[in-house]
């Protein structure tokens, strides 16, 4: 009786041990160009959970780029368990591409899918020596701007969106708008194909008077290089900029990750994933208590919503950003 | 003159005192612009050190090294920025059938049943090819080499593409293989395999319509060669095949039925040949699903006008281990029953129903089963095993069978099946994406075709065991 016992608990252990083994999972996560540091930070906090709660371990590779560039890339075959990308629009062409994910992905997770927010200012040198205040002093002549290329940069397009609805609010039409975003162009010197790069390009290079900056952006410049060499000029309005994220249906399911990569983004809505999100300079989404630690620390601005101003990403992609659309009028290489 | 000497002494002495602070501020104001003029030049040579390098980033990413990769889906090479690309594939089928009926002796054999080597790529981005040799088949003493796949293809939307060569046709659901058993079953009897033609492919309405339709040699049924002449060389026609394939509740995400998809096969066109065997006659044999031939259509007749075929399918594999196709063919073709003799319509029809059962869990997809545990026995992974059963049946016109003078087409019953019924159970255990092992257990019920020729015939029901090593990349 015994040794049949003995018998069936090392059968029943032989057979546990096969089905619950520790997997080792790796998940590509695709993001755009400013996020390198959060996700540091979120992956060492998620692998961390995962395996206190299912004993997997989970491997995060990380592919950062302009988040324009960075869609082509999944949709020509970068596979991509999630992306995290800096605008809807650019994860929309995943669906109307390549149908690798479904029409109604942005409802799959909280706050429309964006975890995090953030806006957009101006990062200017110790001093403000060309006393920049708002956005009519980058169209000023004489004045040097950086940003990036909208073709290829979520940033880039938040940053033309953001110039063209303050000068149609100011100046009262779309044709002022476009003579207006026209002038900041004409200022830039160098054009980026993603946000850290035009990053690279005003802190390291040292060329130009003002960038026109993510906000997370800027503050870690500040945080890189000393507050007493940069300075964050807030404009008087500025857009609500909702970076989306998302599971690539086609890839988890060919990859068997489908769980995994749901649960990683799922943790962004974390307590712990909003509080990492505020300590790297994102606005939390959804965390009260992450919201409340922050509060003082981002600043306050009047923000417009993509939805209010350019009746949503579709239509403000195809009417600036799409071939022959306003940036190709505007911009001559 | 010593009041001049003062005066002008006094004068000069004032016109010193009054130019130093004159003489500062001009050199402070030029410092100032020349100040401004090198922060300026700094800039601008900055800018243009940052777009050299800028320019050189972007120049070092196009030139990238192609990457090569050697894994479960064979060995790659793609450039860097996956336009190109090349494969190089590998399937190799070693069986092993056993009978165990009063039938023909010595059926019992071993064979390389497949061996190919797709050549597989894409070129600028959109531009497909396919080149397969088959290595395998022959006879005892010989091998042959045949060309099972070539063709080209052109992607230029994903609802629009066009393909040209030689590829699988559209009019049946797995032409010359099966999902779920080793063999075909009898359906693809009726239906073409292989064809050499034009055809356009594409998804609309949010990828639920998938649609295929082109023109083609037209092909006699199950063939992957056009025998000694083609059917298609006394007439010039083309045939017209095509596949609908339509997944209706593809938006249902929680839907069970979310992956149902229903298929519709169709080809018509004229197909003609000459009395005579190895297909110049452009009618094939039908084998059984052991692989016995068990249908003749003989020397005499011969293909001799409209060829039309119908194959309604559904195929459901709803993400979990549980997954059922069944398939549908009726064909109806002229045939000449004697040399310049009548011509006459006949229609035979076939089925099948197919349905597994994944035993260790794992999601059963159109491509196979990969399993959770890849095999590995000292960890206590055995990969994945999967239950399959099959029932298929077969119909021939009972009017081949009449007497020429009757109406029919003179053939033997005696020698050859005149419909047959079969039912199979197998197990499919996938060791890994790779690497398989199948075996199937079939037992087919014949009616007529009890006198065997050398050439044709089941002597007896057959009862056939068969077994598969299948290895792919």
């Amino acid at each position: 009786m015994k040794t049949f016992r003995l018998l069936s608990f090392a059968l029943s252990a032989l057979l546990l041990a096969g089905t619950v083994a520790a997997k080792d999972i790796e998940l590509l996560n695709v993001s755009y160009d400013p996020t390198r540091e959060l996700y540091v930070d979120f992956n060492k906090a998620f692998v961390k959970y995962w395996k206190e709660k299912t004993g997997d371990n989970v491997t995060i590779k990380q592919s950062h780029g302009g988040s324009g560039k960075q869609a082509r890339a999944v949709i020509d075959g970068l596979r991509a368990d999630v992306v995290t990308l800096a605008l809807a629009a650019d994860v929309d062409v995943l669906h109307s591409v390549a149908k690798l994910v479904p029409a109604d992905w942005q409802n799959r997770l909280p706050h429309n899918s964006a975890p995090y927010t953030s806006t957009i200012v101006f990062l200017v040198r110790k001093g403000n020596p060309q006393n920049i205040k708002d956005w009519d002093d980058l169209a000023r002549p004489g004045v040097s701007v950086i940003t990036p290329n909208p073709k290829t940069s979520g940033g880039a397009q938040w940053n033309y969106l953001a110039a063209w609805e303050y000068a149609r609010r100011k100046y009262g039409s779309d044709e002022a708008a476009k003579e207006f975003v026209t002038k900041i162009y004409k200022n830039v010197p160098v054009l980026d194909s993603g946000a850290r790069g035009s990053t690279v390009t005003f802190v390291q290079r040292g060329i130009g008077d003002v960038f026109i900056s993510w906000e997370n952006e800027a503050f870690y410049a500040q945080k890189e290089f000393g507050k007493d060499t940069f300075e964050i000029v807030v404009p008087s309005i500025s857009i609500l900029a909702e970076p989306t994220v998302t599971w690539v249906d086609k890839v988890v399911e060919r990859k068997k990750t489908a769980e995994v990569a749901k649960a990683y983004l799922e943790y962004l809505y974390s307590e712990e994933g909003q509080d990492i999100a505020g300590r790297n300079f994102y606005r939390p989404a959804v965390s009260e208590t992450a919201k409340a630690k922050y509060a003082d620390f981002f600043p306050a601005v009047e923000l417009f919503t993509i939805d209010e101003a350019f009746g949503g990403w579709t239509k403000a992609k195809k009417d600036h950003f799409s071939d022959g659309g306003t940036f190709d009028q505007i911009y001559q290489k | 003159m010593r009041n001049l000497y003062t005066i002008r002494t006094a004068l000069l002495a004032a016109s010193l005192i009054i130019g130093v602070p004159a003489v500062a501020a001009q050199s402070a104001s030029e410092i100032e612009v020349l100040r401004e003029q090198i922060r300026l030049l700094d800039q601008k040579l900055r800018t243009l050190e940052r777009k050299q390098e800028l320019k050189e980033e972007a120049a070092a990413a196009a030139s990238k090294p192609p990457t090569v990769t050697a894994g479960a889906g064979g060995f790659a090479l793609t450039s860097a920025d996956k336009s190109f690309d090349l494969k190089l594939r590998a399937l190799f089928q070693f069986d092993a059938r056993f009978f165990f009926d009063n039938g023909a002796p010595n059926r019992d054999q071993f064979l390389l049943r497949r061996i190919r080597t797709p050549l597989t790529g894409t070129v600028a981005g959109i531009y497909d090819f396919n080149i397969t040799p088959e290595l395998g088949g022959g006879t005892n003493s010989s091998t042959t080499v045949a060309l099972w796949d070539a063709f080209a293809a052109a992607r230029f939307s994903p609802a629009f593409g066009v393909r040209v060569g030689k590829f699988a046709s559209a009019v049946g659901l797995e032409p010359g293989s099966n999902r779920h058993f080793i063999e075909s079953p009898f359906v693809n009897s009726l239906l073409p395999n292989r064809d050499i033609g034009a055809e356009f492919f594409g998804k609309v309405a949010d990828g639920v319509v998938d649609y295929r339709l082109g023109v083609f040699t037209g092909a006699p049924n199950n063939t992957t060669n056009f025998g000694g002449a083609s059917p298609d060389r006394n007439d010039g026609d083309k045939t017209l095949a095509g596949r609908i394939t339509v997944t209706p509740f593809k938006s249902q995400k929680d839907s069970a039925l979310q992956s149902l998809s229903l298929g519709l096969g169709f080809s018509h066109g004229n197909e003609r040949g000459t009395a005579g065997t190895n297909l110049a006659n452009g009618l094939a044999n039908i084998s059984s699903q052991a692989q016995q031939s068990i249908f003749s259509y003989g020397s005499v007749l011969y293909a001799d006008g409209a060829h039309t075929r119908i194959s309604p399918s559904i195929e459901w594999y709803p993400g979990t281990p549980f997954s059922a196709v069944a398939e549908y063919a009726q064909e109806k073709q002229d045939i000449a029953v004697a040399a310049g003799g009548p011509v006459r319509s006949f229609s035979n029809s076939a089925w099948r129903v197919t349905t597994g059962y994944v035993l260790t869990g794992e999601a059963a997809t159109k491509n196979g089963v990969t399993p959770q545990n890849p095999f590995k026995p000292a960890d206590g992974k055995w990969g994945a095993f999967e239950l399959v059963f099959r029932a298929s049946g077969l119909d021939l016109d009972s009017d081949l069978f009449k007497s020429v003078a009757n109406g029919g087409a003179g053939l033997n019953r005696n020698n050859n099946v005149e419909s047959a019924t079969a039912y199979g159970v197998g197990l499919n255990w996938y060791l890994n994406r790779n690497f398989r092992f199948l075996v199937n257990l079939e037992h087919t019920d014949f009616d007529g075709g009890k006198t065997p020729t050398a050439q044709v015939g089941a002597r007896d029901d057959e009862t056939a065991f068969i077994s598969r090593v299948h290895l792919s990349f």
